[in-house]
């Protein structure tokens, strides 16, 4: 069943997502953020078959309670982030670019993907959490269970690593 | 690793939230709700089969199309169909059949003569270099099997004769027999015996829509490709539903004149008026353009205010084809103009004044757009969609709001004072020189180029633009795209479509007859997912204990240190150090091959994701 997405999306982000009523239900949110968490799941894992299936898997395990969580978007979305991080600690399991003629990207977006998988998976989720995301560095830090210091230095040195790709 | 200057940390930021974005949307679209979610069917191959088969179906698309080349000749062309879904199942049906005279019935006629130079280029070049046998027989592609079961189709109207046509259900079926395919001597070399493959898509599980746009003409309906092109790229990048087009097409006395045309406008930043020398009957372009080009107008006249010039001088070609189809590659040509003063090189501030600010709710859930200039401070008066804002060619600032509706302000740099910055950009054989103040502002050409005299310079690949990439002339390059043209009526225009199929054609072209296939855009296909820059890039440095034995014939290795990627690699190695590039090998001793993939059972707690 495909959803028409901006039939369920609220009119304004200023109506708190556990009050407004299009949010209510695993479906309703479902539709909701789904692509926005695709996004940063395909950033992450480089490939569509992979995002879709961490996305619907987040889902899958979070449906039965979503409706208790105040902020749903946000925890689906450090959910999908752990989920892509724990894909990666499975060596035989981290899934692989899609090929870059599936999706008609152009070279520089390709050469960005490329350079953003070869990063350590901890550098790369730094640095999507801070730039695709535009978290501030002390929650991407709470996510990455680490200090902001930290975290600052992970995305200075994904930084240095991208430059070249992205000039 | 080298480090950056602040000023170098707030440009590298600002560029990678662009590309960030641009690398998102290509992430698939399609929400399925959960339990609904539908089962790929596809049967077991080996990957060698898939691959070659992939190989296969690419170069039976290319000996289709010269089938349709060569029918034509003798084709009136004056069919089409009733209405749109039955031009788009006369066009599966024909092709499931291998009716070849019946897909042509069906394609727009302003389309046929474009496609049919590109086939001819392609399949002369696929037979030269050794893909296909030289006995290519264009009349038939052999090895190749395909039916299209159960096909159910949506059609959705445009304004002025158009209509998408989607397949919402259906399969395809794929089978391909290696012996029976006319392999090239240097294809089957490399591919070594692949075995038989076959596989089943089930088309309500894809990803990206299956979609043909058909064209009305005279009341009967008729199948576009090139409008099929325009129509992803609007879907994929979310631009409104364009209306009716109406413009004018300038033809020139020769295909040189009508290239020069088309970049000098271009150059000029006059974008409608780059639209005029487009072929007549090939509108897909303009009727996309509607939806950005007033967006990008009003940039360019921005930029101009600020001190933006740019004067194009000096092209000269080399021409590739024959007849009424040209393709024009760019030899030589001089780019001299102006940026404004102090651009990119003021550190108080990351944020660009001139370009309209997307602010992101609190929770990630949806956006809202500002224009260029203003910052407000709370989200008050904002609208705000969870369709990320896809105007002005994708460039923005990003900001935040917090919960409490406060719009976290950006910095914006100084005012720049003083005259704007001269910058010249020439190629000429094979290499792009880049001088002055401003190219360095643009480009920051001195990290990565060879210093010359007054300059820095690149020398590559001539084809590495697509046909696609014409704005560029404000954003880094090293060549123009080729362009293509055809002639009507005795004189010569732009063909939107040809350039699009010439950045393929060209790009097969360019492939000398000895060379390595790895270093070729086919080389995706014969060698897997890496090329030598990447290779280079991840496995240099590394010692060869770490990486799988099957890898190393791909590698140049001094003393156990791995240097770099030997000139023509063999295609199983290469496929092998794909693992080791993605990270899915381990150290010496862990086999990838066989293991089976681990079962994810962890969930995010309820308090803890």
């Amino acid at each position: 069943m495909n959803l028409a997405m901006s039939d369920a999306f609220p009119e304004s982000a200023r109506i708190p997502i556990a009050e407004s009523k299009a949010w209510q239900g695993t479906e309703a949110v479902y539709a909701t953020v789904y692509r926005d968490l695709l996004r940063v799941a395909f950033v992450l894992t480089g490939s569509a078959p992979a995002a879709e299936d961490v996305v619907h898997d987040v889902f899958a395990k979070v449906g039965p309670r979503i409706d208790t969580l105040a902020e749903p978007a946000a925890y689906l979305r450090v959910a999908v982030v752990n989920r892509c991080r724990s894909l990666h600690r499975r060596t035989v399991a981290a899934p692989k670019p899609d090929q870059p003629t599936d999706s008609m990207m152009d070279v520089g977006v390709i050469e960005l993907r490329d350079a953003l998988i070869a990063l350590p998976i901890r550098q790369r989720s730094a640095i999507v959490l801070r730039y695709l995301c535009d978290l501030p560095e002390e929650e991407i830090a709470g996510i990455l269970k680490c200090r902001r210091s930290t975290v600052r230095t992970l995305v200075r040195r994904g930084l240095a690593e991208l430059r070249e790709v992205i000039r | 690793m080298k480090s950056m200057s602040d000023q170098e940390f707030a440009q590298t930021e600002t560029l990678l939230r662009q590309r960030l974005t641009q690398l998102a949307d290509h992430a698939p679209t399609t929400v399925h709700i959960p339990g609904e979610v539908p089962v790929v069917a596809t049967a077991h191959s080996s990957r060698r089969g898939r691959r070659a088969g992939v190989i296969a179906a690419v170069t039976a698309l290319i000996g289709a199309g010269g089938f349709t080349t060569y029918s034509f000749l003798g084709a009136s062309n004056d069919g089409g169909a009733a209405t749109p879904q039955e031009a788009v199942t006369t066009f599966a049906s024909a092709m499931e059949h291998e009716d070849l005279l019946g897909m042509i019935d069906v394609t727009l006629p302003e389309e046929v003569g474009v496609l049919r130079a590109a086939v001819d280029s392609a399949t002369s070049d696929a037979k030269r270099v050794g893909l296909v046998s030289t006995d290519f027989n264009a009349d038939g592609v052999k090895g190749i099997d395909i039916s299209v079961d159960d096909l159910t189709l949506d059609t959705n109207f445009f304004e002025g004769g158009l209509a998408a046509v989607t397949a919402t259900g259906g399969r395809v079926s794929t089978a391909f027999d290696p012996a029976a395919f006319p392999f090239g001597d240097k294809l089957r070399a490399l591919l070594g015996s692949p075995s038989s493959a076959t596989a089943v898509a089930d088309i309500a599980s894809m990803t990206t829509p299956l979609v043909l746009m058909t064209v009305e003409r005279d009341g009967r309906w008729y199948v576009s490709i090139e409008y099929t092109i325009a129509e992803l790229v609007r879907h994929s990048a979310h631009l409104d539903e364009p209306g009716p087009v109406s413009r004018t097409s300038v033809g020139f006395d020769s295909p040189q004149q009508a290239v020069d045309a088309l970049f000098s406008r271009v150059s000029a930043l006059d974008l409608p008026a780059a639209l005029e020398t487009f072929a007549p009957g090939e509108d897909a372009m303009a009727w996309l353009a509607q939806s950005w080009v007033d967006d990008a107008q009003a940039g360019i006249q921005r930029a101009r205010a600020n001190g933006w010039s740019v004067n194009l001088s000096g092209l000269t070609y080399e021409t590739i084809g024959d007849g009424d189809h040209l393709t024009l590659r760019p030899l030589t040509f001089k780019v001299e103009g102006t940026v404004p003063a102090g651009y990119n090189q003021d550190s108080s501030g990351s944020a660009d004044p001139s370009l309209p600010t997307v602010v992101t709710a609190f929770d990630g859930s949806g956006y809202a757009l500002i224009p260029p200039g203003e910052m407000p401070a709370t989200i008050d008066g904002l609208h705000f969609t969870n369709i990320f804002p896809a105007t002005n060619g994708g460039a923005y600032n990003f900001t935040s709001a917090d919960p409490d509706g406060n719009v976290t302000p950006l910095e914006f740099p100084t005012a720049p004072t003083g005259d704007p910055q001269p910058f010249s950009i020439e190629r000429a054989d094979g290499c792009t020189t880049y001088r002055g103040a401003g190219a360095e502002s643009l480009f920051g050409i001195s990290s990565i180029g060879q210093a010359v005299d007054g300059g820095y310079q690149l020398c590559s690949d001539a084809g590495a633009l697509g046909g696609l990439s014409l704005l560029v002339l404000a954003s880094g390059f090293e060549n123009l795209p080729s362009i293509s043209v055809v002639q009507s009526g005795g004189k010569w225009y732009v063909s939107p479509l040809g350039t699009v199929l010439a950045s393929a054609t060209t790009s097969l072209h360019d492939v000398g007859d000895g060379a390595s296939l790895f270093d070729s855009p086919l080389g995706l296909f014969i060698y897997g997912p890496v090329n030598r820059t990447l290779m280079e890039r991840v496995l240099d440095g590394q010692s060869v204990d770490q990486i799988d034995e099957t890898c190393l014939p791909a590698l140049t290795i001094d003393n156990g240190v791995i240097t770099g990627v030997v000139a023509d690699p063999p295609p199983a190695a290469v496929r092998a150090c794909a693992d080791a590039v993605y990270g899915t090998s381990g150290g010496s001793g862990t086999s990838t091959g066989s293991a089976p993939p681990a079962v994810i059972t962890e969930a995010p707690a309820a308090t803890t994701p």
